[in-house]
């Protein structure tokens, strides 16, 4: 029996199944995250001193990491415009470059961590640090799931492009909602850690 | 941090703006959420009155 409405679109919610599904997970991913943006509030506003965070951290780096995903969104967008058109060698380069975008983007990330630690700056630090690796830490394994997610979608996953072509070219668009929703949380997290 | 009794001495005054700052935000993302759904539920809403009406 076939699972219904994987790719035509529900009359009554004018979604397909599994797109509300995703997001109703986002929803969830949003409170998630909410509540750590709240903590951080209520930290950084209740603290009697609170460190110079662009003299911390570092703000070019962070910049590259945005520019970097940014990129990323734009490449896995392009990707599902191939997959739905069935142009499968722009698909697989664009999924690849996406893929490659998100490797970079954790080894900036692991990089800057490496710098930080080696000057002594760990998480048990200050309440600030300890903020600072929670959350970017949190969405680092966000970014490697979703690379998980696109490696799937251009290796294994891929068998799927013959067979059900718009239910695979389906599931690359929800990979790439996942993938918007990530860049907009890295975002917020660039605006709140590097720039305020 | 103090105990409920001493909680609004002035000592307590940035803890205190903290807590409401806290609150505030995660107020906020709860809204912007519930207010997701409450469009969601809106829009079924109107599809269901727009079916009716077609049929």
């Amino acid at each position: 029996m076939d699972i219904p409405y994987t790719t035509d679109v529900r009359p009554d919610t004018g979604l397909t199944n599994p797109k509300l599904g995703m997001w109703l997970f986002l929803a969830s991913e949003v409170m998630l995250f909410g509540s750590f943006f709240s903590s951080y509030a209520l930290l950084r506003v209740g603290a009697a001193s609170w460190p110079d965070q662009s003299a911390v951290l570092s703000v070019p780096l962070a910049a590259l990491n945005t520019a970097v995903l940014l990129a990323s969104s734009v490449t896995i967008a392009l990707a599902w415009r191939a997959a739905r058109q069935g142009d499968r060698a722009a698909y697989r380069g664009l999924m690849a470059a996406t893929i490659a975008l998100g490797i970079v983007f954790l080894g900036v990330k692991g990089s800057e961590y490496a710098d930080k630690l080696s000057q002594g700056l760990a998480p048990s630090t200050d309440v600030f640090l300890g903020l600072y690796y929670t959350m970017t830490g949190l969405h680092a394994l966000h970014i490697a799931a979703g690379l998980a997610v696109n490696a799937y979608l251009i290796g294994p996953g891929a068998r799927m492009w013959q067979a059900q072509h718009a239910r695979f070219a389906n599931r690359v668009e929800l990979a790439a909602l996942y993938w918007h929703f990530v860049d907009v949380i890295w975002i917020c997290i660039f605006a709140v850690f590097y720039l305020l | 941090m103090s105990c409920p009794v001493c909680f609004s001495t002035a000592a307590d005054h940035t803890v205190r703006e903290g807590l409401n700052a806290g609150i505030f935000v995660l107020l906020g993302v709860t809204f912007l959420v519930l207010g997701g759904f409450a469009r969601f539920f809106f829009a079924l809403a109107r599809r269901a009155r727009e079916s009716v009406l077609e049929k």
